[in-house]
């Protein structure tokens, strides 16, 4: 098939972008369109209206915030999240996850808003934005709403534009690391976790989560609480997974369940160690 | 032939056209008025058409036609297969040439793979012309669906055209049955291995486009299409699809973003745009969308295979045995049968002398896309087949397969030699390559790389592929023996104007293979120009001489023949006209850098432009010598040509994952004479890479129903530059006898070993494992589940 015309509005305040949103049903916001325009041509997705983000100011850049936590512009593209030294010191999986995306030419369009927006679409940046406990500031009719990342995933699609992305200072002696099997055709992952340690001689906490095809993204809790108290070591990783139903790991064709959710604790094992072996870890 | 510029890596001229989206392709071509075309494909693999409803189609925005099968049946005939296994009498006339089972422009009552086209749309607009697919109603009524050619063979399989009983399109043979079965019961040693050559799906950068225009008042018809035969396609859509006068139908190929075998295929949207052209008295437009592709194109391999080897347990092989079953899909495409039987099934003994050998092609008929040739289509099955069964003898009597393969080999001293199977093997030092692959990759000191990689928690191993590759297609009369209903030489034309600026205008169309660069590099040493003086025109059969196109790395070995005969010939009429003005002899005017003298007058001396221009004055000629320097020659090689050669490729698999780097690629191909090696050396990475896809990702796959599921590319994987190894490309050269260059063929033939290769390092990799074999695609899940099986045991 070849896509069929659709109207097109470059709304010039967030405002104006919310309100054709919502006085059209089948309105779509586009921001870099990595997963949007793809799918506009397999049929796989629809829009009467293309809602293009990209004239809009003040949609994209990165700050520390006083709190020392990180606010991220939801237009900022994945190849500005992935070099930008401030993410790398602070949240390395999220640098690295933006940089694991599709080739250059994707980087530089995709953004953070458009790849965390799908919220099953199975993209990248969800495994780190539910580890990292990332909030998503959403302009809705009449306002703004603030959610978690873990309560966007769940909610209802509604009219709604992600403008940006915030994530909470991290807890000291914290680090993150970020793995990823790619798929063979595109590079979307058939599996992708983020681990967040905080260590102080072993691990005291851990955050955990996982992203694939076909799935919502998901804090893996079992594991978790498995790593406390220890030093990480593979074993007790590959045996956390082992514990988990495999159901949760399916939705990949060409893929088994049981591989999936194996290739998933063995990312997360070299996760672990990497963060364990860095030089910071005390 | 040697100099400056032939054999010189010269950056090719048509690069920077299509670097900078310069070129024009055919979906750039707009005429006029020109009305669009979308083809409505069947959802089914497998139905009756009972009924096509377009009225509402009709009454669609823009709407100008609605075409079905019902209209076209008495308007034109089915596309012709003019491949037909097992060297048939020629059929020719009549159409269509007895091939049952031949494809209908449009289904009439059947549609027979998912994509079988049943009605055209011409709309003003593309977008209206896909808009009234939908509209389109047709009445199915699904039959039951068979995909594979083992189950189509099988007793009580649904049967996909009357004319064909048990879907059996050829039974066909090479070899001596007898003695092959009698060495492998007599033998110390057999080995045996069932394989799969699964279906691959071409994808050239472009898919394939066909504009159509009528001239009322003419008569005459203008095709642009995606052609790499477009003089072959004139021949067979005039006078056996549409029933036209040959000289009202011109084809015109421009730039083609590639093909890799898909657009040496007569398709419906041919004929459809130039009869629709007619009917509606304007200009029809068809461009393919890349999902259209994955159906409306001829896909790639599909064989299922037995093979038998039979040997001493000192390494000598004495027998070799392969069965193959297939899969043609639903119709005979163009050339597809003899590429699935001739092409494969002579080719199975490669470089080794085997005593005997005998192969045997069940061809059937399945509810999938038809099947044709994908770059290095034949022997990349047979290929496969045999070196990963030379590589499973080895290892059963303990040998290393290097060693196994240095004893078997056709040795340099026996060409030409025949395998015994219906190829004689024009030239070879196949040790030569061979050895100088193995000491390039360093094998077999390996161990300690080994040791080293499984310390990183990654198993390294080391594979050969060894290969002939049968090329440059071909001497005409052995075609037709060979079942192919057609001449299969090519010609060329080389005129000097009067201002020496040469033109070139060859037969064989370029698909991407910088014909414009290597055809001119041939003539600009011969003449002592200057290369910017040399145009070389092809792909438009109202400009090119005959020519059967570019196919089977035929163009250089053959095409490059005829240019270098024909300037010869140009030069032998300068050298007439020089000796004529020097008053000397013939044999005493020296021609030399693009000067011709009188040998021992250095100071009389003529330039070539200079001999041009008073050759096209024409004054006070010689007698018996034409004004003018144009020359045509046709040539038709004497044999076909056998490029070779070997690679080793060393994979990494991860122990805790299965995935699998190709860490190294060493190959060492011979294509005899090289005109350009950039040219060359850019086609045997792509082959590389190409057979790294087979190997390691892609994979068509139908369902059941015969629904394609890898039907775009989100599922159907191709290589990316970033799965490239760092290739380490080396040659020997080992000229052929049966062309004036000594050129082989060079575009494909590096696909034909790869497979082999990897598939030998990744069993290498687990042979403490006990594994035999693994099937295409490689996936990193197959190999996780080999090395947890050793874990499980442990």
């Amino acid at each position: 098939m070849i896509p069929q015309p659709v109207d097109y509005a470059a709304p010039r305040t967030v405002v104006e972008a919310v309100s054709v949103l919502a006085a059209n049903q089948d309105a779509r916001p586009l921001a870099g369109g990595q997963c949007l325009l793809a799918g506009l041509q397999t049929g796989d997705e629809t829009a009467g209206v293309l809602v293009d983000l990209r004239r809009i100011p003040g949609l994209r850049g990165i700050r520390s915030t006083p709190d020392g936590g990180l606010e991220v512009g939801a237009m900022t593209t994945l190849y500005e999240l992935a070099t930008d030294p401030v993410v790398r010191s602070m949240v390395p999986a999220l640098a690295e996850a933006a940089g694991a995306v599709g080739d250059p030419p994707i980087r530089n369009r995709a953004t953070i808003g458009g790849n965390l927006a799908p919220s099953h679409g199975g993209t990248d940046l969800p495994a780190v934005a539910l580890a990292l406990d990332a909030h998503v500031r959403l302009a809705v009719p009449g306002g703004e709403r603030d959610l978690s990342f873990a309560e966007y995933v769940l909610s209802e699609r509604a009219p709604r534009v992600i403008t940006a992305v915030s994530v909470p200072a991290r807890a000291p002696h914290s680090r993150s690391a970020f793995e990823k099997l790619a798929q063979q055709a595109v590079t979307l992952p058939v599996t992708a976790v983020c681990v967040e340690l905080t260590v102080q001689g072993n691990i005291v906490a851990a955050r955990v989560a996982r992203t694939g095809p076909n799935q919502l993204p998901v804090r893996l809790d079992q594991v978790e609480e498995a790593l406390i108290g220890t030093d990480g070591d593979r074993a007790t990783v590959l045996a956390a997974f082992a514990d988990l139903p495999s159901e949760p790991f399916e939705g990949m064709s060409g893929y088994s369940a049981e591989y999936v959710r194996h290739v998933t604790g063995v990312l997360t094992s070299r996760a672990v160690r990497r963060i364990m072996s860095g030089e910071w870890a005390t | 032939m040697n100099g400056q510029s032939f054999g010189s890596a010269m950056t090719a001229k048509e690069d920077p056209a299509l670097v900078r989206g310069a070129a024009q392709y055919v979906a750039d071509v707009s005429l006029p008025h020109m009305a669009h075309m979308a083809l409505l494909g069947s959802p089914h693999a497998h139905a009756i058409v009972k009924d096509v409803d377009t009225s509402a189609a009709e009454a669609m925005p823009g709407v100008l036609k609605v075409l079905t099968g019902a209209e076209l049946a008495d308007q034109m005939m089915p596309l012709p297969c003019i491949w037909i296994p097992g060297g048939v009498e020629s059929h020719f006339p009549p159409h269509p040439y007895g091939v049952p089972g031949a494809r209908p422009v449009l289904a009439t009552d059947r549609v027979r793979h998912v994509g079988d086209p049943v009605a055209a749309v011409v709309a003003e607009t593309r977008r209206q012309a896909h808009a009234a697919l939908a509209a389109v109603k047709v009445d199915y009524q699904p039959l039951p669906v068979v995909t594979t050619a083992k189950e189509a063979l099988a007793e009580g399989a649904p049967r996909l055209h009357d004319a064909v009983p048990d879907n059996l399109n050829a039974y066909w043979t090479c070899g001596d049955r007898e003695a092959t079965d009698a060495a492998i019961a007599s033998a110390d040693v057999v080995v045996e291995l069932d394989l799969v050559n699964q279906r691959t799906i071409n994808s050239p950068m472009e898919p394939r486009a066909a504009v159509g225009a009528y001239d009322q008042t003419t008569g005459e018809y203008t095709l642009w299409t995606t052609s790499q035969s477009p003089h072959n396609h004139r021949f067979l859509l005039a006078g056996l699809v549409l029933g036209i006068p040959f000289t009202k139908l011109r084809v015109i190929s421009p730039t083609i973003g590639g093909s890799f075998g898909t657009k040496g295929y007569l398709y419906p949207d041919m004929p459809l745009v130039l009869y629709l052209a007619r009917e509606l008295g304007r200009p029809v437009k068809w461009v393919d969308t890349r999902a259209g592709l994955m159906t409306s194109t001829v896909q790639g391999r599909d064989q299922v295979q037995h093979v038998t080897l039979a040997g001493t347990r000192d390494g000598r092989i004495t027998a070799l045995r392969a069965t193959s079953y297939a899969n043609l899909g639903g119709y005979p495409s163009t050339i597809g049968p003899g590429v699935a039987t001739a092409l494969m099934g002579r080719s199975i003994t490669g470089m080794y002398a085997i005593p005997a050998a005998f192969c045997e092609v069940y061809a059937a008929f399945t509810n999938t896309v038809p099947l044709g040739a994908q770059r290095g289509s034949g022997r990349a099955e047979a290929m496969f087949a045999l070196e990963r069964i030379v590589d499973t003898y080895a290892r059963r009597i303990g040998r290393d397969p290097a060693d196994v393969r240095r004893q078997n080999l056709v040795p340099a001293d026996a060409f030409p030699y025949d395998n015994g199977l219906g190829w004689t093997y024009d030239s070879g030092d196949y040790r030569a390559a061979l050895d100088l692959a193995l000491d390039k990759a360093g094998y077999p000191s390996v161990d300690a790389e080994k040791a080293a990689a499984r310390a990183r928690g990654k198993r390294l191993g080391v594979g050969i592929g060894a290969y002939v590759a049968i090329c440059g297609v071909g001497p005409s009369t052995r075609m037709s023996q060979e079942g192919m209903l057609g001449g299969t030489w090519e010609s060329a034309n080389v005129r000097m104007h009067p201002t020496g600026d040469v033109t070139v205008t060859i037969g064989s169309a370029s698909t991407g293979q910088s014909h414009e660069t290597t055809f001119a590099q041939i003539v600009v040493d011969e003449l002592g120009v200057d290369a910017g003086a040399v145009e070389v025109l092809h792909s438009d059969t109202l400009k090119a001489p005959y020519g059967q196109g570019t196919y089977g790395s035929r163009s250089f070995s053959v095409g490059g023949p005829a240019v270098h005969q024909a300037v010869l010939k140009i030069k032998d009429k300068i050298v007439t006209m020089a000796a004529h003005m020097f008053g000397v002899a013939k044999s005493d005017v020296v021609f030399d850098a693009g000067k011709v003298y009188p040998r021992g007058d250095g100071d009389n001396v003529k330039s070539v432009q200079d001999m041009a221009m008073a050759l096209w004055y024409g004054w006070n000629l010689p007698p018996g010598l034409e004004p003018a320097l144009d020359e045509t020659v046709h040539f038709d090689p004497p044999d076909f040509n056998y490029p070779f050669g070997a690679h080793v490729a060393f994979v990494e698999i991860d122990e805790e994952t299965g995935e699998l780097d190709v860490v190294r690629y060493v190959a060492v191909n011979d294509s005899g004479t090289i005109g350009n090696p950039l040219v060359v050396d850019g086609q045997i990475e792509g082959s590389i890479l190409h057979g790294l896809g087979q190997v390691l990702m892609e994979a068509a796959v139908y369902d059941d129903q015969g629904h394609l599921t890898s039907s775009n590319l989100l599922t159907y994987a191709l290589p990316k530059a970033t799965d490239a190894p760092f290739f380490e490309l080396f040659r020997t050269v080992t000229p052929t006898p049966h062309n004036s260059l000594g050129a082989k063929g060079a575009g494909e033939i590096a696909t034909v070993p790869v497979a082999a290769a990897v598939a030998n390092a990744v069993c290498d990799a687990v042979a403490d494992l006990g594994v035999r074999h693994v099937d295409m695609p490689i996936t990193a899940e197959k190999l996780w589940r080999i090395l947890n099986r050793e874990e499980a045991g442990a």
